[in-house]
């Protein structure tokens, strides 16, 4: 231990861990705390809460910007209208909401920082999927493998309106001479305060069946969203 | 000069919103905290000085907004609805999305810090402005976004470690 006074404080030791000292500062810094281990701790945790703070906004990001905040940017009175979003092509004709840039990378390069902290176990490389489905308009997932499919996203909507665990509902998928059932399988709060669902599905397909597990979220304005749909474990 | 600067607003909102998410506690709340800006934004587009950083600008209304709300509402309950700070049982749900639910319990923790704190921590750890940066959009000294900062970033270490974010796994069993 040596016996230099003790000049620092936590504020200093986030401008640290943040990389906001000058280089002078900073390497007298390290000296002085680097047998100091409640220093150490102290800067274990203010890495690890950046991480996790980091990585807990990621699928905030991702979350396509409402189209009525758009609008509103895009239609003020005094300047020319943009054109208007009805026109413009639209893949499902649904709730039009617009997606934030994407940042290749992103999440893969987040959530390995907060893995430790976090127990992350997901691969986000599917990308997180979040779009309403509101007012029977579509469900829509960027990693299922069914969507767009109406025969399931009606029937999960209507799986989702009767809410009751454990009830089977069983479909037909003409279109894709197909079949499946949706079960609720659970309930539970999650972020936000969102009311959710899990919710399992399997399907048969030419002769092919699958299962997978998926998590639906009720939104502030009343729409449920996919949140996950995977292939089942186990 | 209007249409570029509502073009670049319209770009900004994704980053604008998970800002207003930190500040609120519930993505319902930031869009309408977002629209808030946006018009008031639009409103004083004037004030905007071209060459200044428009990020920033919004920011800054947006933080103005909040605090502004919150001297409204004083006494009454405005960070998250009492049933998203409740430690629900999650248990049912863990698993593979175990690692959704701990990124929102890591929001609900931030959602419980003081409000002046989660301001910069939103900024500069989620937003990544720098020190200067964000006492100039909170209008704070550089000391006050240090001290806040660490009081932020400790509190929420030790909530994590404790806490509702490893409560996934205490709550393996199912029904």
């Amino acid at each position: 231990m040596s016996n230099v006074a003790k000049f620092w404080d936590d504020a200093m030791l986030v401008a640290y861990v943040d990389g906001e000292l000058d280089a002078a500062t900073a390497r007298r810094l390290e000296n002085a705390i680097a047998e100091d281990a409640a220093a150490q701790a102290s800067i274990r945790l203010l890495r690890e809460s950046a991480s996790a703070a980091r990585g807990a906004f990621v699928e905030i990001l991702e979350t396509p910007v409402p189209a009525a905040l758009v609008d509103r940017l895009r239609g003020g009175a005094s300047a020319h209208r943009f054109p208007d979003p009805k026109t413009a092509p639209s893949r499902t004709g649904g709730g039009h909401a617009v997606s934030p840039p994407r940042r290749p990378g992103l999440a893969r390069r987040l959530l390995p920082l907060a893995a430790g902290l976090l127990l992350v176990t997901l691969g986000f490389a599917g990308g997180l999927v979040t779009e309403r489905g509101e007012n029977g308009g579509p469900f829509r997932t960027a990693s299922g493998p069914t969507p767009g499919n109406p025969a399931f996203e009606q029937a999960l909507r209507d799986a989702l309106a009767a809410d009751r665990i454990g009830a089977r509902l069983d479909y037909r998928d003409e279109a894709n001479d197909a079949a499946g059932s949706i079960t609720l399988t659970g309930s539970f709060t999650a972020g936000f305060g969102a009311s959710c669902r899990e919710f399992r599905h399997e399907r048969a397909r030419m002769g092919t069946a699958s299962v997978e597990d998926g998590i639906a979220c009720r939104r502030g304005d009343g729409g449920w969203e996919i949140i996950t749909l995977e292939a089942a474990r186990g | 000069m209007e249409d570029a600067i509502r073009r670049e607003m319209v770009a900004l909102l994704p980053r604008l919103r998970r800002f207003a998410c930190g500040l609120t506690g519930s993505l319902a709340d930031a869009d309408d905290l977002v629209q808030s800006a946006c018009e008031r934004a639009l409103s004083r587009i004037g004030q905007w000085q071209p060459g200044t950083r428009l990020d920033s600008w919004m920011f800054r209304i947006a933080q103005n907004l909040w605090i502004d709300r919150i001297r409204q509402s004083r006494g009454r309950e405005i960070l998250l609805p009492a049933e998203a700070l409740a430690e629900r049982s999650v248990g049912d749900a863990v698993r593979e999305q175990e690692a959704r639910l701990a990124m929102a319990a890591v929001r609900r923790e931030i959602a419980k810090l003081p409000e002046d704190q989660r301001a910069v921590l939103m900024l500069v750890t989620v937003e990544g402005v720098s020190y200067k940066e964000a006492s100039e959009i909170l209008e704070i000294p550089i000391g006050t976004v240090m001290s806040r900062l660490a009081r932020a970033r400790l509190a929420l270490a030790r909530a994590i470690e404790g806490g509702p974010a490893n409560a996934g796994r205490r709550e393996e069993s199912r029904r």
